[in-house]
């Protein structure tokens, strides 16, 4: 009866955060699939801080679903997409891991299916992204970073993605917990692919919750992983040193043809100097800091209040 | 009628001790078990640990108090236990409520053997942050069970099996314990039952332990070769632990989340298993886990999962077969955490006594209660 069924040991990690409307239903279609089609399973849930419904909602559910285990992870305090996924993986004992960025299904459950079949395929990261979803600032984000970042794949959008053990251990042996996951599964070095899709146009403004972590994320990661930031700040400063050199230059040029004001060039000359001073600390500044945000994100860690688990 | 100094309930370690302790200073002593022999229970069905104290990173007295226990038990039980293999614990780098130095300073604090390994040498990257060899054995119950027959063999204890106990009464200065086809009186009453404690309780009319059962799984597994002389550890929360089984050649497999499958919370277990075994177990009278027809489906593909995620490929190991058992967890109120046992003086003249155990090595814990004056 099992022979149609798969063999590896799936973990399905979601994350949740003031969600109350969609974890129930989200709960029950995920448990629903993976019962149909897989042997061995779990569930998952990490609550990000959520200060709505969303955790008791979850633990009915969870009760509800029949012959599933499911873990209810709760963060002390909203922390952000990534650590709270972080959370997840860490505690997940799949093969295969499904990383759900939010319980909001715009898509078919038998998608989660053709995701994970196309592993089968070669692939350690397969991804699905809806076609539909076009925000202006997550597009303007991809475009910078996949410009700037050079990893061996570009990212974008997605609403979940399938990632195999091999790719979690890898992304742990680079030593440091991920701080922007996707940018490390396209740069871990394993074959990646996507999978798009036409979401359900009802629930396209459903999708972005914790709008403040997610830009605070897009920050961060346009730091860690591109230049552009450093680039930025680093020619801002090599450029106002450039200019009070002109400044000396030109307060010097006038003392010279002596069309001077009493006082002028020594003000001019005490002032240019000092904000060259000031400028060429402000470039060493900035690169020991790019130097120290590096060190900084490699212990960022979550902060977990319970797990709980929930079965039969 | 029988008549005799001491009755005691139940043929587990803690009863097999009591009767072999109580005949060596001349007492007359009768063994009530419900099962057709010893060590059907608890004390075969566990994970066969002789805790040191590794156990307690949290609590240095306890820690303390395990390594007296440990060195007792060994001493007197040397022939059952296995010692020449690498005990390894490993400290969890996520999830850990104790980190790698936080274990090595308490190893130090309690002056139990505690060197540094290299974690990437068993466990995959970024999973373990230390991993230490530790000294802990492991005991075999049938080759203790056997001993304990031997000795009692010597002796006059007498040993019943299949008691299904009907009735508990005082009667003038003894307790009068009866059965379908007998009757039995002692001044002197041990209750040994474990996970049956409270249904003695109950009949004698003392107030039950406070406590929540859970229905619990051992996996046994074939090992590879280069893992045969080495148990594996990792702690300190939702983690797991394969090591060998006594000396069976087999290693058991454990974990904190799923060895133990369901929990009752009544003061006598009530699970939903029992209304599917055929009246072999209800709530009053606890039947043999391990030999339930209804024993719940093996986790085994979850512990393997949780294994397998931590240890390296090359540490293989594959399902020989699951042993299931109840296991009685006192509530916080009842738990003195430098105690695991407790026991209990119900009455006294006549006596009746009863013990629920925390550890196979607390056993001496039983020695002042039984001691004659
Ligand atoms: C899953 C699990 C893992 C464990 N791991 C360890 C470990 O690694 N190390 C460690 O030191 N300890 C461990 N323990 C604890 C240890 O097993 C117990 O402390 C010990 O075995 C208890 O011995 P006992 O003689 O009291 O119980 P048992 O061996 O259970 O003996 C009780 C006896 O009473 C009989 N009985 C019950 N009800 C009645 C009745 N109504 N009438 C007559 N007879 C009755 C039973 O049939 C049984 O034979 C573990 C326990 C469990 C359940």
């Amino acid at each position: 009866m099992n022979d149609h069924k798969e063999e590896s040991f799936v973990s399905a990690i979601v994350y949740l955060h003031d969600h109350q409307d969609f974890a129930a239903p989200f709960l029950h279609r995920l448990a629903g699939l993976l019962r149909e089609h897989f042997l061995n399973y779990e569930i998952i849930c990490v609550d990000d801080g959520s200060t709505d419904d969303t955790l008791p909602r979850l633990r009915q559910a969870a009760r509800e679903a029949e012959g599933c285990m499911v873990s209810i992870v709760k963060l002390n305090s909203c922390q952000g997409y990534e650590a709270a996924m972080n959370a997840g993986t860490d505690l997940a004992i799949g093969d295969y891991l499904f990383e759900f960025d939010s319980p909001v299904m715009d898509y078919d459950p038998a998608l989660i299916l053709q995701v994970y079949r196309k592993t089968g395929e070669g692939y350690d990261i397969v991804s699905a992204s809806n076609r539909l979803y076009k925000r202006a600032s997550s597009r303007l984000f991809y475009n910078i970073f996949n410009k700037n970042a050079k990893l061996q794949y570009a990212i974008g959008s997605e609403s979940f993605r399938v990632v195999s053990r091999r790719a979690v251990n890898k992304a742990a042996s680079l030593g440091r917990s991920v701080r922007y996951r996707k940018a490390f599964y396209a740069n871990c070095g394993l074959k990646t692919c996507r999978i798009s899709y036409d979401g359900d146009r009802a629930l396209l403004r459903s999708r972005d919750s914790n709008a403040g972590h997610r830009a605070d994320t897009a920050a961060a990661s346009l730091i860690l992983f591109t230049d552009v930031a450093y680039k930025a700040s680093i020619g801002i400063a090599l450029f106002m040193m450039l200019a009070t050199v002109f400044m000396a230059v030109y307060a010097l040029v006038v003392f010279i043809s002596r069309r001077a004001i009493e006082g002028f060039t020594t003000t001019m000359l005490v002032m240019t100097g000092s904000f060259f001073g000031v400028f060429a600390l402000m470039a060493v500044i900035i690169k020991y800091l790019s130097v120290i945000v590096e060190m900084v994100f490699e212990k960022q860690e979550y902060r977990v209040e319970s797990v709980e688990k929930i079965s039969k | 009628m029988k008549r005799c100094d001491k009755i005691i309930i139940g043929a587990g370690l803690y009863g097999l001790y009591a009767a072999l302790f109580c005949a060596r200073q001349g007492d007359s002593v009768l063994v009530l078990e419900c099962e057709e022999g010893p060590f059907r229970r608890a004390t075969y069905v566990n994970q066969a640990r002789v805790h040191m104290g590794y156990h307690y990173p949290r609590s240095l007295s306890t820690a303390l108090k395990s390594k007296g226990y440990f060195d007792r038990f060994v001493r007197d039980y040397d022939f059952c236990i296995l010692k020449d293999f690498h005990q390894i614990y490993a400290t969890g780098a996520r999830y850990s409520w104790t980190s790698a130095e936080q274990f090595r300073r308490f190893c130090r604090n309690a002056e139990i053997r505690c060197e540094d390994l290299a974690p990437s040498r068993y466990f995959k990257p970024g999973l373990c942050d230390g991993a230490f060899l530790t000294k802990e054995y492991t005991y075999d119950a049938a080759i203790l069970r056997d001993y304990f027959l031997e000795q009692l063999g010597q002796t006059d204890v007498e040993l019943r099996y299949g008691v299904k106990l009907s009735g508990i009464r005082r009667e003038g200065d003894c307790w009068e314990l009866d059965w379908g086809e007998g009757r039995a009186r002692a001044p002197f009453v041990l209750n040994a039952a474990y996970a049956g404690v409270n249904q003695i309780q109950r009949m004698a009319g003392f107030e039950p332990f406070r406590i929540k059962y859970e229905l619990c799984e051992i996996i046994l597994c074939d090992v590879s070769e280069n893992f045969r002389e080495i148990g594996f550890t990792v702690m300190d929360g939702p983690f797991f632990s394969i090591m060998p089984f006594g000396r069976t050649g087999l290693h058991s497999l454990t974990s904190v989340t799923f060895t133990p499958h369901m929990t009752s919370y009544d003061s006598e277990p009530v699970f939903p298993c029992q209304s599917r075994d055929g009246n072999l177990c209800v709530p009053g009278r606890l039947g043999n886990c391990n030999d339930c027809p209804a024993r719940p489906e093996s986790a085994w593909p979850y512990m393997s999962s949780l294994a397998r995620k931590y240890l390296r490929e090359e540490y293989a190991f594959r399902y020989a077969g699951s042993l299931f058992s109840m296991k009685p967890i006192l509530m916080a109120s009842e738990v003195d955490d430098s105690r695991p046992t407790v026991i209990r003086e119900n009455s006294r003249e006549p006596a009746f006594v009863s013990v629920l155990s925390g550890k196979i090595n607390t056993v001496y814990d039983l020695d002042e209660v039984l001691r004659n004056e």
